[in-house]
């Protein structure tokens, strides 16, 4: 039990030695107390901090949403009194700026002041738009954003007012938009009418880039089209002019030029056709060339997906009557022409002849050669075609004349 | 040496200075690697310790080539500038060839008379000239020409054993090595090896009493006695080759060349392509030719004979791939990867000691006492002035060829085009020149601005470049479909190498730009056509580079001029010490081994005839061999003794536009004019006719008289965008045993009116309207045009996949579209992506609907066991391998506001669809000449859903009011459809749905239904018109 004791006596004394030492604290007055009453600046002037402490040498850190800074007292004015004039960037940059006092290491005080915007000098108002180009009819709206800045580049706080100027052909317009989480915007919706809307902001002196909305004729409405030519005739020569009526939207306005229509033709055989124009003023022309064979068309104008016209028929005749042929046995030579038009006259150079070659036992072979002054020759060559009976069917312009047993010696 | 310089080598400098220097002035920069050196050395007088180029290739290391020459021109052009430390560089190297020449040709001749006319020979040897005002190859010149230089002492090292010389010859090898890497290598086997012989030789000549005591074991006693200096000589080369450029060697291992080979003339049949056997044989032997038997009895007289084994083996090697002996000598690898003119080179340089020994004793010595006397001064004199007419007609040749057969295309100015990449920050994009020859090397050493081509080829990294054998996108054209192929490649996915600008030199290549979707921003002064890409994206600020260790990159900066200085140092300052000695300088040991030439010579008189002889019977058999080579070449051009030759005489001439010779071949009987035939040849415009190369023709004569004959032409063209098949019929006729071609008429088609009116709306687009150096302000952007997506579907084609669809631009401004397709498996993993190519209208008006297909290509003959195709075919297609199975798809399709090539006017004036064969006129009715018409031709099934889409380029351009008729083969695809939601599509970046709820709400689908015509399939067909004008106006 001896041994027990002296635990105990040790134990005590542990004890007592233990309580009997102060363990040193942290000193109840702040090591720095500030002086400068102001916690709310406007950005621009002149930010001044002064503290009460004996720590001379120390430094304070500035920071705020740009960056980190250390500033050294300006001067010892009087012993435990330290001052700091925070300069450029810190006092001219909104928003919350901490600071924190520091010796050796050690923060003897922190704590935060509010820069302000000067909203007294709004020197700029960025201002941005988009779409650029939106289509009439009030559904569609371009949004014109505004961002104010003081001469610091601060942006301004809510609610600041500030003038939007709209105008719209002659008459113009103004609204009151306020500052919301530094930005201002607005929905400008398009008028009925195509043409430019042009928005500007401005709050006092200061005053945005114009911006221009342009306002596009909305999508087209059904048309009507035309069409336009020299003759009638199916000479595979002259062209036929399709023409729409001006083309508007819902609103009566005229499609912006260069829309493309496209003008698709049904022949009479089932073929299908196309050609197409850009819109000029609303009205897109497109020409086609008269057909080689007297036919009817039926013509059908689209924007795709969009408008279409009401089908119009054009229709070609003949342009050539009767075939003279002259067949030259001696020569195996077959003339085709004078071939004259509607008018007595020479059908136009390069016209297509077309001769079909058979006989019983061999098949058809087709020639085709082009009008020279109204005249073709076909020459059929022994080596090529064996003596024999063969029947020689011509066709011009889609008339088409046979020569039946024609002897070749 | 001497106390008194050789006469003869003051001469051969002063000529050599003079000739050469004046020469390249005129050759140098239209030469085929001089360019590529002035961009290194480019490279190195603006960042001397950076391994890393951005210009080429999306970066690669200079490292792949040994500094030397680069940074004495980066050093020199500090003075001057780069041409002038190019031209420096160049009159230094004459100047080291012919002292090396003279060196060399004293250590093997031993009579400085001799040495002295090698060095006047050398400065118009063919083959130097060819290597310098040719090839431009300064590093292979300086290189061969210091090792020349170093010969002399490593005799003198391996006879005497002084230090001195050690190090004099190990210095010079160390230039010789920082200047080129293959020199030295190849130059231990063929020169120094032989030399190592020579000295052995010596040395056992110099313990016996005459060249025949020399036995195989006095030999061997000899070469015993060396082979401690040898050894050291040996190893201590090796060790200066391996350390002198280590960075080099250490790339060359961490970047293997696994690049498919180039081809390269060097290997070819040289009697098979006679313009290679020209370049590569002719040339560069010239007049040697004439005197190998003297070469290869000198080169194989006992004291040489290791010179003759190496020479036979030069020469060898040199004749490429006519025979097979060179490849089983280098084995596949080698033999592909070298450039085998370099034998001839060294070969022809070898021989210039015994030439000159020859032209000595020829000259003044023995050979003349012997001629005069066997045939007297006439005949003497006669064979000097064909051998010197022969010499220095093939030097002047030579130093001409690029005028008679240019190798370049004209010098460009690249003014202009550094201005344009410096203005408004072009440089941001990379930008590609083509038919710009070696001259883009030149452009590239002017401009921080980066291309994805270039011209050093062992460096290429991209996969699409490496796996074929072509050396350059600028010149694809000439690289068949591997060319093409890849240069299509680049223009389609442009995106991927920020490619925006492309500079055409080379009108050929501007129908793949137009249908890839690139426009024309209009024409340099220079002439040069800029062509741009709209919505590429510009480069990265950060780029990445390979990491090279600091030892390395230090290495590389100094060790080369290093070894220039302590050369300098060494060899100079032993000059020096001999001239400070009063005492008259002891003759170098290859001094005693001279044998007397001279006219009073006693030379035996019967080894001299026999040499007569057979010099006599074999240069009779090469003048015959020359005479047979150009009889051949005059019974090929007899193009009018059959029906047959006169239609490919006659196509020959079309192809190479050569028109009054083509007339040459019509029927003097027909009435048609030159003047008339060329109007009508004038007229004529369109792909075949303007951008189209004969590849092939076949002529079957159908029926044939004694003086009339009717033939088919089947002519295969190649063309920018797809390989053509012509037939046509031609009439021939025989006058007076020539055979003609009969002329067709020309086009008798009128068109109605005289003077054509069009009203038309026309776009510009400003782009930046202010002038300022900053970004584009907010507000000077243009709105990208709204398009929308109508259908877009995933199908499968056999084994490959596609995406087609309909995109319509439903803004109101005119739309550059451009498609980029995704395919995905069913865990979403991004599969392959590729943008649609030909198939699809780029350019849009507002309310156009262009069909498209996206096929993924794959890099071609990425597999080595692959077979690359003999024959030519742009329009070849290399599926490109899936690592999954597609079972979705995304798209991108972005547009950008275009304002050029918006012709739309060509209609389809007639259509007729008979089995499969659609036969269509088409008919311009506006005022421009649509160059290259192409039908897009869409395949619809039963219920008007797209599932094909397919392209034609019609042959013949469409003039205005004019037709063209045209019939293709409807060729539909069967295919299977994979997928067709519409919810992964992405216009300009937002969602096709919204715009296609908002834009067009109440959309008539069935509008779209009304062009398509019906086919016998149940089927539908809708045919679009895309034209390409060549001219625009």
């Amino acid at each position: 039990m001896r041994v027990q004791k002296v635990y105990i006596l040790i134990l005590t004394l542990v004890l007592l030695l233990g309580f009997t030492s102060i363990p040193k604290l942290q000193t109840e007055e702040s090591a720095a107390v500030l002086l400068t009453r102001q916690d709310i600046y406007t950005a621009g002037n002149s930010v001044t901090l002064s503290f009460k402490t004996e720590a001379q040498s120390a430094k304070l850190i500035v920071s705020n949403a740009l960056g980190t800074s250390i500033f050294e007292a300006e001067k010892t004015t009087a012993s435990g009194k330290l001052q700091f004039l925070i300069t450029e960037p810190y006092c001219k940059s909104s928003g919350v700026l901490n600071y924190t006092l520091i010796e050796e290491g050690q923060t003897l005080l922190s704590g935060k002041i509010q820069l302000k915007a000067d909203t007294a000098k709004i020197s700029k108002l960025e201002s941005y738009l988009g779409p650029q180009r939106i289509a009439a009819g009030g559904e569609d709206f371009a949004q014109f954003t505004i961002l104010p800045t003081d001469q610091y580049d601060n942006p301004l706080p809510d609610g600041t007012e500030i003038l939007l100027n709209t105008g719209y052909a002659n008459s113009n317009s103004q609204e009151v938009l306020k500052v919301n989480e530094f930005i201002s915007w607005k929905n400008v919706h398009a008028t009925t009418r195509s043409g430019r809307i042009f928005v500007a902001a401005n709050r006092d002196t200061t005053t945005s880039k114009l911006q221009t909305i342009y306002v596009d004729a909305n999508l087209a409405t059904d048309f009507n089209i035309d069409f336009d030519r020299p003759n009638s005739l199916a000479d595979a020569d002259q062209l036929t002019t399709l023409k729409t009526s001006s083309i508007k939207d819902r609103f009566n306005n005229v499609v912006p030029d260069a829309t493309l229509v496209n003008f698709v033709i049904v022949t009479n055989t089932g073929a299908i056709l196309q050609t197409s124009g850009n819109t000029i003023n609303g009205i897109a022309e497109a020409q086609i060339q008269h057909p080689a064979e007297p036919q009817s068309w039926t013509v059908t104008a689209y924007i795709t997906g969009i408008a279409k016209s009401k089908p119009i028929t054009i229709s070609y005749d003949k342009a050539v009557e009767n075939i003279p042929a002259n067949w030259d046995a001696s020569n195996r030579r077959l003339n085709v022409g004078p071939l004259n038009g509607m008018l007595n006259q020479t059908l136009p150079e390069g016209t297509v002849v077309t001769l079909k070659i058979s006989n019983t036992n061999t098949k058809i072979e087709t020639h085709t050669k082009k009008t020279e002054a109204g005249h073709v020759v076909f020459d059929l060559k022994k080596a090529f075609y064996p003596s024999g009976i063969y029947s020689l069917e011509i066709s011009v312009l889609g008339v088409s004349r046979t020569l039946n047993s024609v002897n070749l010696k | 040496m001497r106390n008194t310089p050789n006469r003869y080598l003051i001469i051969a400098l002063l000529i050599g200075v003079v000739f050469h220097g004046f020469g390249i002035f005129f050759t140098l920069e239209g030469t085929y690697d001089a360019l590529i050196h002035l961009f290194f050395a480019d490279h190195y007088a603006t960042h001397w310790f950076e391994p890393w180029n951005y210009s080429w290739y999306t970066g690669f290391t200079v490292m792949g080539y040994p500094p030397l020459v680069h940074q004495a021109i980066a050093i020199l052009s500090l003075i001057g500038g780069l041409k002038f430390g190019m031209f420096a560089v160049a009159i230094i190297g004459v100047i080291l060839f012919i002292t090396g020449v003279y060196r060399f040709a004293l250590l093997i001749t031993a009579n400085p008379n001799s040495a002295g006319y090698a060095a006047i020979l050398a400065v118009f040897s063919s083959s130097f000239v060819e290597t310098l005002h040719i090839f431009g190859q300064l590093p292979s010149i300086i290189g061969v020409s210091i090792l020349m230089h170093c010969l002399p002492e490593i005799y003198l090292w391996l006879l005497t054993g002084r230090k001195k010389y050690f190090f004099t010859s190990l210095s010079l090898l160390a230039v010789t090595v920082c200047s080129h890497h293959v020199t030295p290598i190849f130059g231990m086997v063929f020169f120094i090896f032989p030399l190592i012989g020579m000295a052995v030789m010596d040395q056992a000549r110099s313990q016996v009493e005459s060249m025949k005591a020399i036995t195989f074991k006095v030999f061997l006693t000899a070469f015993f006695k060396l082979l401690k200096r040898m050894i050291a000589f040996g190893f201590t080369a090796l060790f200066l080759i391996i350390t002198c450029i280590l960075p080099y060697w250490v790339n060359t291992k961490n970047n293997p060349i696994t690049q498919v080979p180039i081809p390269h003339g060097s290997r070819d049949n040289f009697l098979e392509i006679t313009s290679s056997g020209l370049v590569f044989f002719l040339i560069p032997w010239g007049i040697l030719l004439l005197l190998m038997p003297y070469f290869f009895y000198r080169y194989y007289s006992k004291r040489y004979l290791f010179f003759g084994l190496s020479l036979t083996m030069l020469t060898i090697l040199g004749t490429g791939g006519t025979t097979p002996i060179p490849k089983l000598i280098l084995g596949d690898n080698a033999f592909n990867i070298l450039t085998l003119d370099r034998f001839t080179l060294w070969g022809s340089i070898m021989v210039l000691p015994l030439f000159g020994e020859f032209a000595y004793r020829f000259a003044e010595g023995d050979y003349k006492t012997f001629l005069s006397k066997k045939l007297g001064g006439l005949y003497h004199r006669i064979l000097a002035g064909f051998m010197a007419a022969v010499f220095l007609g093939t030097t002047v040749f030579t130093i001409t060829l690029s005028n008679f057969r240019p190798s370049q295309p004209a010098p460009i100015k690249m003014l202009p085009i550094v201005n344009f990449l410096n203005q408004d920050m072009h440089y941001k994009w990379r930008f590609l020149p083509l038919g710009f020859g070696d001259q883009i090397a030149w452009l590239s050493a002017q401009t921080d601005a980066m291309t994805v081509d270039g011209n050093y080829h062992s460096a290429r990294r991209l996969p699409e470049l490496t796996t074929r054998a072509i050396e350059r996108l600028e010149n694809s054209k000439f690289r068949g479909v591997e060319g093409i192929g890849s240069l299509q490649q680049f223009l389609t996915i442009p995106e991927k190498y920020n490619l925006k600008y492309v500079f055409s030199n080379d009108k050929f290549y501007d129908p793949i730009l137009y249908f890839a979707g690139w426009q024309r921003l209009g024409l340099l002064e220079n002439g040069i056509m800029v062509w741009e890409k709209l919505g590429v994206p510009p480069m990265p600020e950060l780029m990445p580079k390979d990491d090279i260790p600091l030892i390395l990159i230090l290495m590389w900066g100094i060790i080369p001029l290093l070894t220039v200085l302590v050369a300098f140092v060494i060899n100079i300052q032993s000059i020096w010490l001999r001239a400070l000695r009063s005492k008259k300088p002891k003759k170098p040991p290859y001094m005693q081994w001279k044998i007397d030439f001279s006219a009073s010579a006693k030379t035996s008189q019967k080894r001299s005839q026999s040499l007569f002889n057979i010099a006599h019977f074999y240069g009779f058999i090469v003048v015959c061999c020359f005479a047979f080579g150009i009889y051949t070449f005059y019974l090929k051009n007899a193009d009018q003794i059959s029906p047959k030759n006169v239609v490919e005489a006659y196509f020959d001439a079309l192809d190479f536009k050569e028109l009054e010779r083509a007339y040459s071949y019509f029927d003097p009987l027909s009435e048609k004019s030159l003047d008339q035939f060329m109007l009508e040849f004038a007229v004529t415009d369109g792909l075949l006719n303007s951008y189209a190369k004969l590849d092939a023709i076949r002529v079957e004569i159908t029926k044939e008289t004694d003086s009339n004959a009717l033939a088919t032409a089947k002519a295969s063209w190649i063309t920018p965008l797809e390989l053509i098949n012509t037939s046509e019929d031609l009439e021939l006729v025989k006058r007076s045993g020539k055979w003609y071609v009969k002329p067709k008429k020309p086009e008798l088609d009128l068109p109605p009116d005289q003077l054509i009116t069009v009203t038309e709306t026309d776009f510009y687009n400003h782009g930046r309207r202010r002038i300022t150096s900053e970004q584009t302000y907010h507000e000077d952007v243009l709105k990208q045009p709204v398009l929308e997506v109508l259908s877009a579907r995933l199908l499968k084609v056999n084994a490959d996949y596609i995406i087609v669809g309909e995109i319509q631009n439903v803004d109101n401004v005119p739309a550059d579209v451009s498609v980029k397709g995704t395919l995905y498996d069913e865990n979403d993993h991004e599969l392959a992506t590729y943008n649609a190519k030909y198939e699809m209208k780029h350019k849009l008006m507002p309310k156009e609907i262009t069909s498209f297909k996206i096929e993924f290509e794959g890099t071609a003959w990425i597999n080595p066991d692959e077979h690359i195709p003999l024959t030519f075919n742009p329009e070849q297609f290399t599926p490109i391998e899936l690592a999954g199975k597609p079972v979705n798809f995304d798209l991108h399709v972005s547009g950008n506001v275009a304002n050029t090539d918006l012709y739309k006017r060509v209609v389809i004036n007639s259509i007729h669809i008979k089995e499969d064969q659609l036969t269509t006129t088409l008919f311009n009715p506006g005022t421009q000449q649509a160059t290259i018409p192409q039908l897009l031709l869409s395949y619809y099934d039963a219920e008007h859903q797209l599932r094909w889409v397919s392209h034609h380029f019609l042959q013949e351009g469409v003039r205005q009011q004019r037709k063209q008729e045209v019939s293709v083969v409807l060729s539909k695809q069967e295919t299977e459809l994979i997928s067709d939601s519409m919810q992964a599509i992405f216009v300009n970046g937002l969602p096709n749905t919204e715009i296609a709820r908002k834009v067009v709400p109440q959309r008539d689908v069935s509008q779209k239904e009304a062009v398509q015509i019906a086919l016998k399939d149940g089927g539908f067909l809708k045919v679009e018109i895309n034209s390409y004008l060549g001219n625009p106006r």
